[in-house]
């Protein structure tokens, strides 16, 4: 057990769409499947490769940790199976060869165990209800949020009250009720 | 015992959450009923409601979803499909004798709206399935225009 975080909560941290490419191509390219850091790049800020190699090296240390264990709770890095399908939806635009389709395979099939593939299922649905339609950005203006992208922010208010959210849209990342939670 | 399934459409979807029309059982001792309601119909209901298109309010949406969930759902009366990794591993692919030979077309194209999208991937036939195939293409058939971009 490493020293210091033997009682250790910290918040999931979810990934848009185009956070969750990048991430996906740091992860099969410099990064080596979590086995070195990941880096600021791209839409990956330097808070979030932080934040990733924190939960990342913790899972590497605490192999033998159950994920139950309430005073021992690193987070996790999330992104909804929708993510999944915009990638594969614009995938020449997103990925941009960095990775391949076999790579995103074996991804969806085994990814790694400090990394969640989060449901669309019923219980985001009731979490969706609670993202408004119109919402209030930083400069006082009203915009519009359609399900695609609400489906992001529901999944990290899904993940619990103190879970992050990664996401690279401006107008989003403006958005009222996400302030504190955006990383 | 004979099990029939049969597709729930938006429009069923809407009747029974907001119109609250009972499911009048038809079940008999050796033949049942299930209807097979992709979760993407709640989410796109949600969304027009949120919108104002369908004239009720989130609450009576709400309430009418937690209905249909201990209703219809616990019940066995009807299942939601859900996009769960299993599903994404299953229906994002193609596969030749087990060997990913590229991404599933019908949902991974720019073309097809997101919502049709993530319903050809609830849908789609394969092993893991246990509905009947011909859900897919009455889909398809209700939906595929409108879900062009």
């Amino acid at each position: 057990m490493l020293k210091g975080w033997n009682e250790m909560l910290m918040p999931d941290v979810v990934l848009d769409t185009n956070v969750l490419a990048d991430f996906l191509a740091q992860f099969f390219g410099a990064a080596q499947r979590g086995r070195t850091s990941f880096v600021e790049q791209d839409t990956i800020s330097r808070e979030l490769a932080r934040k990733i190699n924190q939960i990342v090296r913790w899972y590497g240390w605490n192999s033998n940790v159950v994920d139950d264990d309430e005073e021992q709770y690193p987070g996790k890095v999330v992104a909804s199976a929708f993510a999944f399908v915009e990638i594969a939806r614009k995938w020449a635009d997103i990925v941009r060869d960095r990775f391949t389709v076999e790579q995103m395979a074996s991804f969806v099939e085994q990814p790694p165990e400090w990394f969640v593939i989060e449901p669309v299922d019923e219980n985001l649905v009731l979490a969706f209800c609670d993202i408004p339609t119109d919402v209030l950005t930083t400069h006082g203006q009203i915009r519009s949020l359609e399900w695609p992208d609400a489906v992001h922010i529901a999944t990290a208010f899904g993940r619990g009250d103190d879970s992050l959210l990664a996401v690279t849209d401006v107008q989003i990342r403006r958005v009222a009720i996400l302030q504190g939670r955006l990383v | 015992m004979i099990v029939r399934t049969y597709l729930l459409t938006r429009a069923d979807v809407e009747r029974r959450l907001l119109a609250r029309d009972r499911l009048i059982s038809t079940n008999e001792p050796d033949r049942v009923e299930i209807g097979i309601c992709p979760v993407i119909e709640l989410l796109e209901l949600c969304e027009l409601v949120k919108k104002g298109s369908i004239k009720t309010s989130l609450p009576s949406f709400q309430t009418g979803m937690q209905a249909f969930q201990d209703g219809s759902v616990r019940r066995g009366e009807v299942v939601i499909i859900s996009l769960d990794q299993n599903r994404l591993a299953d229906s994002l692919f193609e596969r030749d004798d087990g060997t990913i030979t590229g991404l599933w077309y019908p949902a991974a194209n720019h073309r097809v709206s997101p919502t049709h999208s993530v319903r050809r991937l609830l849908l789609r036939p394969s092993e893991q399935t246990w509905w009947n195939g011909d859900i897919f293409a009455e889909a398809e058939a209700i939906y595929s225009a409108e879900g062009l971009e």
